[in-house]
C-alpha cells in the first residue's frame, strides 16, 4: 500500500522517499518485496542520472527515455544511444543475468542494424 | 445478427424477450426523443438483447458512449445506462455540470443490474444527486447462443475469488431465481466450491422468502451444477484447440462477435480498408455451427470437402433444363450463396489461424503445456526464454501459473528468480499482479506435494490415443487433455461424485448435492431428454463449452446448457487479476 502511495506521488523525489518508507514497511516479513522495492528505488536513482546526462530534450516535457522504465528498457535505450559501457554498468548494478542481457543486446543491435556487433555476441 | 435461439432445448427466446421488454420499459420511462448514453462495456450485451431499430422505435434519437468530456446533444432528455462504477459517476456528474445553461435538460440514469450505495454517494458528493432520476435495469442473463447464457460481468473472476467481493455472487443467485421463475424450480442441485455453496445458500434463502408465490411450472431443467472457477484454474490457462477456442485465443470473441480484418470477411470495399468488421459467431451460420467445436487439426480437409460440395451444387445449374428445374435451382441458390459466403469467411479465418499455429513458437508452447499437464515436470528454461524474448506478460504468466498449479508451486530459489526476472523485464509495478496471483494460489512457493498427479490419474485427464477426427472423449478439445471442470460434470451424473470422493477432497471448497422441493401440486414429468444447467462462477472458456456440447451429443438422454458469469480465455483471466497502477509521476 505504501508503494501504491508512492506511485501516486508526482515528483521523483517524493516517489523515492515513498519507496524507501515502503521498503522499511515490508521489512523482514516480506524479504522479497522489500528487496524488490529497494532495487526499484536504486533504479530510479540511476535513471534520474542517466536522464540528466543523455536526454537533453526531457525538459520540454517529452516522454522520458529512462525514468520509470523497466530495467530491460533502460539498458535497451542506452544501447540504442551507443553507450555500451553504461549499459553494461547498469546491467551489472541491477544484476541482470547474462542470458537476458544477451537478448536485450540482440534486440537492440537488430533495431540499430548493427550487424557486426550482433555477430560478435 | 444475434442468434435466433430457435433450436434451444429450453425456450431461451423467452429469456431474451424478458430482457428486451425491460429495456423498452426503461426507454419508455423517458418521454419524447432522447439521447442514450451507454457504458461501453454494456454495448455488446445490449446489442444481443435489442436492435438499434427497436431503440429508435422507442424514441432514441442518438446513441453515444460514455466518455469524459461534455455531451454533444440537443435532446432535452438524456438517459444513461451504466454499470455501477464510481469512476463513471464522476464523468456523468461532470457532464451534468457542463450542460449549457438554459438547456433544461432532463437526466436519468439506469444502473445495470443494481444501484449501489457507493455510486449514490459519489453523485451526492458531486452535487448532482437531485438532478438525476435514478433507476435500475435488471439485465442479468444474456443468451449468447442456443446453449450458452452469459451474465457478462466484467470482474466475475476477480471479485469473488481475489477481492472477496460477493456482489457478483448475489447477482448470480438472483439470475438463478429468474431462471427458476421462467423454467420452474430445479429439483437436483450439485455444486463444488466456496462460491457455489454461497450462491446456492442465497438461492435457497430467496426461495424460502418467496415460498408460496413460486410459479407452479413443471421443471424444464432437471439438474443444476454449480462450479467455482477456482476448482479448475488449470484448464483456462492451457491453449484451447477447438476452432472457436482458437478464434478466441487469436482474435478475442466479445459477446458472440469477433472483429476481423476486411480481407478475411471478403470485403474489398476501399472504404472498409483498415477497419475491422464485426462478425457474428453463432449457430445462425450453419457451417460455423458444424465446425465450431471441432479440433482445429481436422478443419482443413473438412473445409476443402465443403468447398467441393458447394461447387458441385453450383454446377447443377448446367443440368437444369426445364423451367421447373431452373425454378428449383433458384430456390436453392439463396441458401447456396449464404453457405458460400460463410465458407469463404471460415476458410480465410482458418488460414489466418493456421499461419499462427504452424509457427515454431506455437508448437513449442503447446509442447511445454502438455509437459506440464502430463507432469509433474518443469519447463522453467522455456519460461525464462519467453521472458527473455519479452513475450506479452499475460502469455508468460499463463505458463508460470500452469507450472505452479500442476507442480504445487515453485521452489523458493526458482520462485524468487522468476519473480525478479519478471519485475526487471516488465517493470516493478507488476509486483502487485504477482501478489494477486500468489493470493489466488496460482503462482506461489511450494508447500507440500502437488495433488495434480493424483487428479490426473484418477480423472483420466490425459488421454493418449485421442482421435481428433472421430473424438471419443472430451480430451479432443485440448489435444489430449480433458478439461477438469467438464470431467467433474461428467462424473456428477455417472457414476456420481461420491465415487470420486478422494479426488473431490483435493479440489478447493466444499462439494454438495441437494434437492429442492417443488412447489405444491407440481410434478416432475419424465422426459426423453433431461436438461442440465452447468453454471460456471468466474467464467468459462469456449473449449469447455465445446466439450459440454460433445457430452450432449454422446449422451442420448441429456442436454447441457452453460450459464456463466463471463466468457473467458487464459489471457482475459490473467488480465482481470492484473493490477493497474495509478502512476502520477510527472517529469521535470
Amino acid at each position: 500500500l505504501c508503494v501504491l502511495e508512492a506511485y501516486a506521488r508526482s515528483t521523483l523525489k517524493q516517489r523515492m522517499d515513498g519507496m524507501r518508507i515502503a521498503t522499511e514497511f515490508y521489512g523482514s516479513a516480506d524479504a522479497f518485496s522489500a528487496k524488490a522495492t529497494e532495487e526499484q528505488t536504486r533504479l530510479l536513482g540511476l535513471q534520474a542520472e542517466l536522464e540528466a546526462e543523455f536526454n537533453n530534450r526531457a525538459r520540454s516535457g517529452e516522454a522520458s527515455l529512462f525514468v520509470d522504465r523497466s530495467v530491460n528498457e533502460t539498458v535497451h535505450s542506452l544501447l540504442l544511444l551507443g553507450k555500451m559501457r553504461q549499459a553494461e554498468k547498469v546491467a551489472a548494478q541491477m544484476k541482470v543475468p547474462d542470458k537476458r542481457l544477451c537478448w536485450i543486446k540482440a534486440r537492440a543491435f537488430v533495431q540499430m542494424q548493427a550487424w557486426d556487433q550482433l555477430e560478435r555476441l | 445478427g444475434a442468434a435466433t435461439l430457435q433450436n434451444a432445448v429450453i425456450n431461451l427466446v423467452a429469456l431474451r424477450e424478458h430482457a428486451r421488454q425491460a429495456l423498452i420499459d426503461v426507454l419508455d420511462s423517458q418521454r419524447g426523443k432522447k439521447t442514450l448514453v451507454l457504458d461501453r462495456s454494456l454495448s455488446g450485451a445490449l446489442g444481443l438483447v435489442a436492435e438499434v431499430a427497436t431503440l429508435k422505435e422507442h424514441g432514441v434519437d442518438k446513441i453515444l458512449y460514455l466518455t469524459p468530456g461534455p455531451l454533444e446533444t440537443d435532446c432535452r432528455s438524456v438517459l444513461y445506462i451504466v454499470r455501477p462504477r464510481p469512476e463513471l459517476m464522476e464523468i456523468v456528474a461532470q457532464q451534468i455540470h457542463d450542460a449549457p445553461p438554459g438547456s433544461e435538460r432532463n437526466h436519468a440514469m439506469r444502473f445495470v443490474p443494481r444501484r449501489t450505495l457507493l455510486c449514490e454517494k459519489v453523485l451526492e458528493a458531486k452535487g448532482v444527486y437531485g438532478d438525476l432520476e435514478l433507476g435500475e435495469y435488471d439485465l442479468d442473463l444474456v443468451p449468447i447462443d442456443e446453449d450458452v447464457i452469459s451474465m457478462e460481468l466484467p470482474l466475475s473472476f476477480r471479485g469473488p475469488f481475489l477481492d472477496g467481493d460477493r456482489t457478483d455472487l448475489f447477482y448470480a443467485a438472483r439470475a438463478l431465481m429468474k431462471l427458476q421463475a421462467l423454467y420452474g424450480v430445479i429439483p437436483a442441485v450439485k455444486g463444488k466450491g466456496e462460491c457455489a455453496r454461497q450462491v446456492f445458500d442465497m438461492v435457497a434463502r430467496m426461495g424460502r422468502e418467496r415460498a408460496g408465490d413460486q410459479p407452479a411450472i413443471a421443471p424444464e431443467i432437471d439438474t443444476l451444477i454449480l462450479l467455482d472457477r477456482s476448482v479448475d484454474l488449470v484448464t483456462p490457462l492451457a491453449t484451447q484447440l477447438t476452432y472457436e477456442g482458437l478464434i478466441d485465443e487469436c482474435f478475442g470473441i466479445q459477446n458472440g462477435y469477433v472483429d476481423l480484418d476486411p480481407e478475411i470477411v471478403g470485403n474489398t470495399n476501399a472504404n472498409a480498408a483498415g477497419r475491422k468488421i464485426k462478425t457474428a459467431l453463432n449457430s445462425n451460420d450453419r457451417l460455423f455451427g458444424e465446425i465450431r467445436d471441432l479440433s482445429f487439426n481436422v478443419l482443413g480437409p473438412l473445409l476443402n470437402k465443403r468447398a467441393n460440395i458447394i461447387s458441385e451444387n453450383y454446377n447443377e445449374r448446367h443440368q437444369a433444363q426445364t423451367v421447373s428445374q431452373i425454378r428449383d435451382f433458384m430456390k436453392k441458390l439463396n441458401q447456396l450463396q449464404q453457405d458460400h459466403h460463410s465458407l469463404q469467411i471460415h476458410t480465410n479465418l482458418a488460414e489466418r489461424i493456421s499461419q499462427l499455429t504452424r509457427t515454431l513458437s506455437f508448437s513449442h508452447r503447446l509442447e511445454a503445456e502438455h509437459a506440464l499437464l502430463d507432469g509433474p515436470e518443469s519447463v522453467l528454461p522455456f519460461i525464462e526464454q519467453a521472458i527473455c524474448r519479452q513475450e506479452p506478460l499475460a502469455k508468460v504468466l499463463r505458463l508460470v501459473c500452469l507450472e505452479s498449479l500442476t507442480a504445487g508451486g515453485f521452489k523458493q530459489k526458482a520462485y524468487n528468480h522468476l519473480r525478479r526476472e519478471i519485475l526487471q523485464t516488465y517493470g516493478y509495478d507488476k509486483i502487485f499482479t504477482l501478489e494477486n496471483l500468489d493470493k489466488l494460489g496460482m503462482f506461489k512457493m511450494q508447500q507440500g506435494k502437488s495433488s495434480w498427479e493424483k487428479l490426473r490419474k484418477q480423472l483420466h485427464l490425459i488421454v493418449d490415443d485421442c482421435d481428433e477426427s472421430r473424438p471419443n472423449d472430451i480430451a479432443y478439445t485440448y489435444s489430449g487433455y480433458a478439461p477438469l471442470s467438464v470431467r467433474l460434470v461428467q462424473y456428477a451424473h455417472k457414476p456420481g461424485w461420491k465415487s470420486i470422493e478422494e479426488v473431490m477432497k483435493l479440489l478447493p471448497g466444499p462439494a454438495f448435492e441437494e434437492r429442492q422441493a417443488l412447489p405444491q401440486g407440481v410434478v416432475q414429468e419424465p422426459k426423453k431428454r433431461s436438461v442440465t444447467v452447468v453454471f460456471y462462477l468466474g467464467g468459462v472458456t469456449q473449449a469447455e463449452i465445446s466439450a459440454l456440447r460433445f457430452l450432449s451429443q454422446q449422451d442420448d438422454s441429456r442436454d447441457y446448457i452453460v450459464v456463466t458469469t463471463r466468457l473467458i480465455n487464459g489471457n482475459s483471466l490473467i488480465d482481470s487479476v492484473t493490477e493497474v497502477i495509478n502512476n502520477n509521476l510527472v517529469l521535470g
